[in-house]
């Protein structure tokens, strides 16, 4: 059906067209780019198999923690001692089992110079074997290293081994130091090793260390921890809800016998849940990255309509060449020919561009989504995408040539010649012309509403002032060489140790003060949002009386300087004094959230906060205004309190610095080691850093919706000139004979206007009524929808004032000359 | 005393691309006076139609000078040019050029609907059916264009031409795309209209039709040519004293 001279007529034909021909190739490479990316990224979310044998019999294991009345507490955590016991007698469905832990902080690998800071794991040999993991050098954990073995034994992965061991095959036998236990080095892994993010993409680990080393392994009954996990093969993967069925009891048993002496405690459960692996690493991603493919779908469609009208107005600017093909004897499908060659050649260059704006997607991903996407990176071209990729140009292919076949008048073209060439073949009717109009305006709405919508949620989340200061602010983690007292000790011994850490920090905090480059310092556990943000927490009871209703906060322990640094504003009472501090007072500072869930006026100062066991009674002295700074781990403010206590095995120092002022780890060195040789500053933080980190997936969205509303916005704008302009061509002798009995230009721009305003008008009607079907839709799901007036302004002025410039511009040649030239069709 | 309707002086039209200059009009010296009938003709690309442009500000001179009604027209912008062709002037062009979407009586009223000055609803409708009467298409008011014959689309578009009262009307070939019975007819019309005062200039090729006029303009090269095939000199000498009056 097509030549070889038909693709090489059509060649030089759109040689000839350079500005049509990149006008199509850019808007049809963009949006289908867009696309092809959006499904490689669903494609490895949804479909794509985990690099691991049997992936259907992996799941993992956690616990919800349960209120007495059944509500949530915390969804996905782990009774450590409840599992330890059922470790040994696994269930008779599984064909391999394994514990799982991380470590909240890095750890320091003190035996090197530069002491850098590592992430760690803590496993089992199980682990290993299920997720395959490759050596390059030495072994994997064996049975001998399980779970009770107190092997010190570690596997270190290839990047570490290469970056810090410079790839020493030798390192496998030798002994490291990490924290303050010094581990034999027994394997490295192999780079192709892709552990499963069973903590979220942005977390990963450097070295595996047995089970028995990881922070809460020896944990008390009734503790929960949320960086345990439960990880397991089934022999059959149907078996699931069996499996589950059959660990909750024994769980829920076990759990509730240790809790029923702490009275706080009592009466709440832990429900087992087994997730396949799949879900537990994807999360709720989908929800995030369906939304793209349904945006990059849309942004398609005006583009293919965009696309459509630049076809029809080109195949009509042919009607002579195929006039004169008629006339030679061309039948019907000669023409489509020759049309289908010119539409391989742009469809071509289409794709092509697709792929490069795919992996340009691709690295935007990577850089701004690693951290909260998962799997990103095995994004690349694969079959399946490149299948995809090619099946929808074949798609488009075929539309637009059915299009533009339904268009071409056979009969009239072969009548051109014979009528003096007057009239047209390849005429598009106005019905056709308004409906595409209609079409292209209803799907850009629909596309600008959604994506202002979601953009200036992200803005104003963005905007919103966090509640306390972070320019100039700077967290210090400290790496604590304090051996840690053990266990056993009594309490107060413990306490003791902890007491004099905090005192030889304060030191050097006060040390820190009068370093030139330092505004104010601060000793606490945490800043009010850490770089990798975790923080600390405290439950207390409001009174003895009713130990049953726990209140949780985020708890900093600290001292006076504290909130003054971050400018966090106390709505009623005061801050700590220095004697309170120095004397580890029993004072309370509170925010507001908290305070409302003890009274509902949140007039609190003076009351009393109770430890959980009743033991000890907190003065409340302060309420401290909300942050506003939402997390993963909360949506909405949380409680927070401020104590005077010891800060535990995390210890931090806050630093203000002056402004235009630096101050580097050799300084804080210098003033730790006047007061300890066991503090070294492991790390400086930006404080405004840490809060660009949780705010990431909002820049992201606003990112990602910012460039979809330009994006659509664009492709609108072509569109609809594209359409406007052809119909102006196509009325210019009609325009031309208006212009000679007495119609002036604004009076040929406002009656433009008014026609082409009726289908802009019919499409936001009809982009409304999709809208309001699609907002009923989803409030039968788990989506969210806060709508804003300004969401629903922005697209229609948007949209309006592209009609009114199109008009103007498609129109502007024929009315800035004289009416001749309209009449003579120049 | 009265100005003539038309004047024209030293009118020239130069089309430059950018390889060469195409000189349409070489100096144009013309008057039109008030119930006059004058046809122009001449061989194809003699510059015929470009004359009839700029007589009806279609389009504007190279040089030279152009008075409509004693009002120095050849500098107007677009949009007073505008004005101008509405209040002013008439025209009937050669393939009627009714626009295909509006019915007969919209067609007719799109002038009044041009003026500077808002019209009445019921004027508009008065002086449409009275145009309409005087073509004698009363009946087809509702209809479109395409549901009616060449001679019939005619006589709408003279019915155009007419309902804003212009002071000139300019017709360009209006026997061309018509059979002779119809073509008569529409001369007929246009000659009764000339003797009920109205002021013609008509661009034709048929010299049966340009003998209907009361003046007869040979046009060749972009020069305006005597009957004996000389440029008109006595004319230009008798407008130079128009003028300087």
């Amino acid at each position: 059906m097509i030549s070889r001279r038909d693709f090489s007529t059509a060649l030089y034909r759109l040689s000839k067209a350079k500005g049509y021909a990149a006008t199509v190739v850019l808007t049809l490479g963009l949006a289908l780019g867009s696309l092809v990316a959006m499904f490689n990224l669903n494609y490895q979310i949804l479909a794509a198999p985990l690099p691991y044998a049997d992936e259907d019999q992996l799941m993992v294991g956690s616990t919800a923690w349960l209120e007495k009345d059944g509500s949530v507490m915390y969804p996905r955590v782990l009774p450590v001692s409840v599992f330890r016991q059922l470790y040994p007698k696994p269930s008779e469905h599984l064909s391999d089992q394994a514990l799982f832990s991380f470590s909240y902080v890095g750890m320091t690998l003190r035996d090197l110079a530069n002491s850098p800071q590592v992430q760690i794991a803590y496993t089992t040999p199980g682990y290993m074997r299920m997720y395959q993991m490759p050596l390059l050098h030495g072994r994997a954990f064996s049975a001998d290293e399980d779970v009770g073995s107190h092997q010190a034994v570690a596997v270190l992965s290839e990047k570490i081994w290469r970056e810090h061991y410079q790839a020493d095959p030798a390192t496998v036998g030798r002994t490291v130091q990490i924290g303050n236990q010094s581990f034999k080095v027994i394997g490295i892994t192999a780079a192709t090793f892709r552990e499963p993010a069973l903590t979220g993409p942005a977390r990963v680990n450097d070295i595996w260390l047995p089970w028995d080393y990881a922070p809460g392994a020896n944990a008390s009954p009734g503790d929960v921890s949320g960086a345990h996990f439960y990880l397991a093969k089934l022999k059959d993967a149907g078996a699931l809800q069996v499996f589950e069925q059959e660990l909750r009891p024994q769980i829920q048993q076990k759990f509730q016998e240790a809790v029923a002496a702490i009275p706080a405690q009592a009466g709440r459960t832990a429900r087992f849940h087994a997730e396949p692996l799949r879900q537990m690493m994807d999360g709720d991603s989908s929800k995030a990255t369906l939304s793209m493919l349904i945006g990059s779908v849309l942004l398609l469609l005006i583009a293919a309509a965009n696309i459509t009208n630049l076809l029809l107005s080109h195949a009509a600017r042919q009607q002579r060449s195929m006039s004169i093909q008629a006339a030679l004897g061309a039948q019907r499908h000669h023409l489509l020919g020759s049309v289908l060659a010119e539409l391989t050649w742009l469809l071509t260059a289409a794709l092509l561009v697709a792929f490069v704006v795919a992996e340009g997607a691709y690295a935007l991903l990577w850089a701004y989504a690693g951290t909260t996407l998962p799997r990103l990176t095995e994004l690349g071209m694969d079959w399946p995408t490149l299948a995809f990729a090619l099946l929808v140009s074949l798609l488009l292919a075929l539309g637009f040539a059915t299009l533009i076949s339904r268009q071409i008048n056979y009969q009239a073209l072969q009548q051109n010649l014979q009528s003096s060439g007057k009239g047209s073949g390849v005429q598009i009717s106005g019905r056709t012309r308004q409906l595409l109009i209609g079409a292209q305006v209803m799907l850009a709405g629909l596309l600008l509403i959604c994506s202002a919508q979601v953009l200036l949620q992200s803005l104003q989340q963005l905007r919103q002032h966090v509640g306390f200061t972070s320019t100039d602010r700077y967290q210090i983690t400290i790496d604590d060489m304090t051996p840690v007292p053990d266990a056993s000790l009594p309490l107060e011994q413990r306490r003791a140790v902890y007491r004099q850490q905090k005192d030889e920090l304060m030191q050097v905090r006060d040390i820190l003060q009068q370093h030139p480059a330092v505004q104010t310092a601060s000793v606490s556990n945490y800043p009010p949002i850490s770089f990798d943000g975790y923080y600390g927490s405290a439950s207390f009871i409001a009174s003895p009386d009713s130990p049953t209703q726990l209140l949780f906060s985020r708890a900093v322990y600290t001292d006076q300087f504290y909130l003054p640094l971050f400018d966090i504003k106390l709505v009623q009472g005061r801050n700590f004094t220095a004697q309170e501090i120095s004397s580890q007072a029993l004072v309370v500072i509170i925010n507001q959230a908290l305070a409302l869930q003890l009274r509902p006026d949140g007039n609190v100062v003076g009351q009393q906060l109770y430890s959980p066991d009743g033991s000890l009674a907190f003065e409340i002295i302060g309420v401290s205004l909300n942050h506003q700074l939402p997390d993963l781990w909360s949506p909405h403010e949380t409680g927070r309190s401020y104590l005077t206590r010891n800060l535990g095995t995390t210890a931090n120092l806050q630093l203000q610095l002056k402004p235009g002022m630096q101050i580097d780890k050799t300084a804080i060195n210098q003033a730790m080691a006047q007061v300890s040789a066991n503090y070294r500053a492991a790390n400086i933080y930006s404080i405004a850093d840490n809060i660009d980190k949780v705010r990431l997936r909002n820049y992201l969205t606003a990112a990602a919706t910012t460039t979809l509303v330009l994006l659509s916005f664009l492709l609108a704008a072509i569109g609809i000139y594209g359409v406007l302009s052809y119909s102006v061509q196509q009325r210019r002798f009609e325009l031309g004979v208006r212009m000679a009995i007495g119609a002036r230009p604004a009076t040929i721009l406002r009656q433009l206007l008014g026609e082409n305003l009726k289908p802009v008008c019919a499409g936001l009607v009809l982009a409304a009524l999709l809208l309001a079907i699609l907002w009923l839709g989803l409030r039968q799901t788990m989506f969210t929808v806060e709508l804003s007036a300004g969401g629903f302004a922005l697209p229609l002025t948007l949209i309006v004032l592209l009609t009114v410039l199109t008009s103007l511009l498609s129109v502007w040649g024929i009315i800035r000359k004289p009416a001749i030239y309209a009449l003579q069709g120049q | 005393m009265q100005p003539p309707t038309i004047l024209m002086q030293g009118i020239t039209k130069i089309f430059a691309t950018d390889e060469m200059e195409t000189h349409a009009l070489r100096g144009i010296d013309l008057q039109i006076s008030s119930g006059d009938f004058v046809s122009i003709c001449g061989p194809s690309g003699c510059g015929k139609s470009t004359l009839l442009s700029l007589l009806g500000l279609l389009d504007m001179p190279s040089g030279g000078s152009y008075q409509i009604e004693g009002k120095e027209v050849s500098g107007l912008s677009l949009s007073e040019a505008a004005f101008i062709r509405n209040e002013k002037i008439g025209f009937i062009f050669q393939s009627f050029n009714l626009i295909d979407e509006l019915t007969v009586f919209d067609n007719i009223a799109l002038p009044l609907r041009y003026r500077r000055q808002s019209v009445a609803k019921s004027e508009i409708e008065d002086r449409v059916m009275a145009c309409l009467k005087t073509v004698d298409m009363t009946h087809r008011a509702g209809h479109r264009p395409n549901q009616l014959s060449g001679g019939q689309q005619q006589r709408i578009a003279i019915a155009r031409a007419l309902v804003g009262s212009p002071a000139l009307l300019l017709v360009d070939e209006p026997t061309g795309n018509l059979d002779s019975k119809n073509g008569d007819a529409v001369m007929d019309m246009l000659c009764e209209l000339n003797n009920n005062g109205t002021t013609l200039c008509m661009v034709t090729h048929d010299p049966r039709y340009a003998d209907m006029a009361s003046r007869k303009l040979h046009l060749l090269d972009g020069r305006i040519l005597d009957s004996d095939g000389t440029p008109m000199q006595q004319h230009t000498t008798a407008l130079r004293q128009i003028a300087a009056q």
